[in-house]
């Protein structure tokens, strides 16, 4: 997973609300709400990234070391290609 | 001369916020009975998210319970924009299999190409542009997949050759469709060929698909002609779409100045244009220069009818001057007076409101014939 590298799906419709973001896809009956890190997450994406890149960008913009963040990262990253909303590329 | 409440100077700098040439904004910091009024302007204006990053740049100081309200507002907002979205694309499908070209107007394609950001601009209905050839055939797609269209039209035919769009609803998720065959109601809208601004739809990507919309100088004649033309007074997020298409687009100042020329335009992009001086405090170069626009006093007239006397039918009745031939203006006359039954169900409560309908109609054939004459 860790060579991967993940961007926002071209199908995903969302807005910024604060902090936080709201993504859906054009089929889908669920707007997702991204709060906290996983809306920072999401904000990151501006830029397709490997997990590693994206969690240095977010330990960063948190003033934290990149262990604590990795495995959320990670688990966030899972979460949203579930739903259809990043894509990965190997 | 007393100038804007503080309420209202607020929200026309929440508006203007972010373009360049608008004046310095006053801090604000708004007591409880200050902010319910000002967030149901917020409201009812569509503005939690210029309002949102008014609130973020510092000059709208809010209380955290009033902060956490508007984030509130502003995504239920983005949340129905969504879905809005999510309609467009479906729409899409549904006109590109039935091969109907269409452009996207206003709402989604002003909000992701023209802002800063789409979570600036909300919208809440969907708005496309089909060709008057196409419109009937939209309007059995749109009765075939599920809309019910909320008003009859006075006679068969009556849009094609002279309205201006119908509303189609689908109860399953209550978005409202505007169908549009020209840009606005009245003789500006039957004067425009609203063909020559799809004949230069360009494309935004929305949930992965291209989508048409109208190209830059076209949308600004189209969120113009809204501003100015749409409402008794122009509502302010219109007035922000020309401004921003004004501040930061590439617009064909030639291509515009044949448009305003052919369609009697001249009026309209001054009155916006000073609109947007006045109630927002921008002035932008472009603007400026579309204030010096010499106007024909029969157009500047004609103006009068979309705000002053809407109320009084004025659109009906001036709509006339637009309607070349005297059975085109007699079709005219006749389907509004003695329109269809379902048409009367739909708007006319009333039978001293009828009645009433007559006498205007009547009084514009009169003016039309007045005018002729002079």
């Amino acid at each position: 997973m860790s060579a991967s590298t993940f961007r926002r799906s071209e199908r995903a419709l969302w807005r910024r609300s604060g902090a936080d973001v709201l993504a859906s896809l054009p089929e889908s009956a669920d707007v997702h709400f991204l709060t906290g890190g996983a809306g920072a997450l999401w904000l990151a994406l501006d830029e397709p990234g490997t997990v590693e890149a994206l969690v240095d960008d977010l330990a960063v913009s948190f003033g934290v070391a990149a262990d604590a963040l990795a495995t959320d990262v990670r688990l966030c990253l899972e979460d949203l290609s579930v739903m259809g909303l990043v894509e990965r590329e190997s | 001369m007393t100038g804007p409440s503080p309420i209202g100077r607020v929200v026309s700098d929440i508006v203007a916020f972010g373009i360049p040439g608008a004046r310095t904004p006053e801090l604000f910091a708004p007591d409880p009975v200050e902010w319910e009024a000002l967030r149901l302007q917020i409201l009812a204006q569509r503005l939690t998210g210029l309002a949102t990053a008014y609130a973020n740049s510092g000059w709208l100081k809010l209380e955290d319970e009033q902060r956490e309200r508007l984030h509130v507002d502003h995504r239920d907002a983005m949340i129905w924009s969504i879905y809005i979205e999510q309609k467009l694309i479906r729409l899409a499908v549904l006109f590109d299999d039935a091969g109907i070209a269409f452009g996207v107007l206003k709402g989604a394609s002003v909000a992701h190409t023209a802002y800063a950001e789409p979570c600036l601009r909300s919208f809440g209905d969907v708005d496309l542009l089909v060709r008057t050839t196409d419109y009937e055939r939209a309007c059995t797609l749109l009765d075939a997949n599920g809309h019910v269209r909320q008003r009859p039209e006075p006679r068969r035919h009556f849009e094609v050759r002279f309205g201006k769009a119908s509303v189609h609803k689908d109860p399953t998720d209550n978005i409202e469709v505007d169908l549009h065959r020209t840009l606005v109601l009245g003789p500006f809208g039957l004067w425009i060929r609203p063909e020559e601004l799809l004949d230069r739809a360009v494309s935004f990507t929305l949930g992965g698909r291209q989508l048409p919309r109208l190209d830059d100088t076209a949308m600004f004649l189209n969120v113009a002609m809204h501003a100015a033309l749409g409402s008794e007074t122009p509502r302010l997020v219109p007035l922000r779409d020309v401004a921003e298409l004004a501040a930061g687009s590439e617009l064909d100042a030639q291509l515009l100045r044949d448009w305003c020329d052919r369609w009697h335009l001249n009026g309209v992009l001054r009155s916006v244009a000073r609109q947007v001086r006045e109630r927002l405090g921008v002035h932008l170069p472009m603007l400026l220069e579309l204030e010096r626009l010499t106007v024909a006093a029969s157009d500047e007239k004609l103006l009068d009818a979309y705000s002053t006397k809407r109320r009084a039918g004025g659109m009906a009745t001036t709509a006339l001057a637009a309607i070349p031939g005297m059975r085109a203006k007699a079709a005219y006359v006749w389907a509004l007076t003695v329109p269809r039954r379902e048409f009367l169900r739909a708007r006319m409560p009333s039978d001293a409101a009828y009645r009433r309908r007559w006498r205007r109609a009547l009084e514009g054939v009169r003016a039309s014939q007045g005018s002729a004459r002079g």
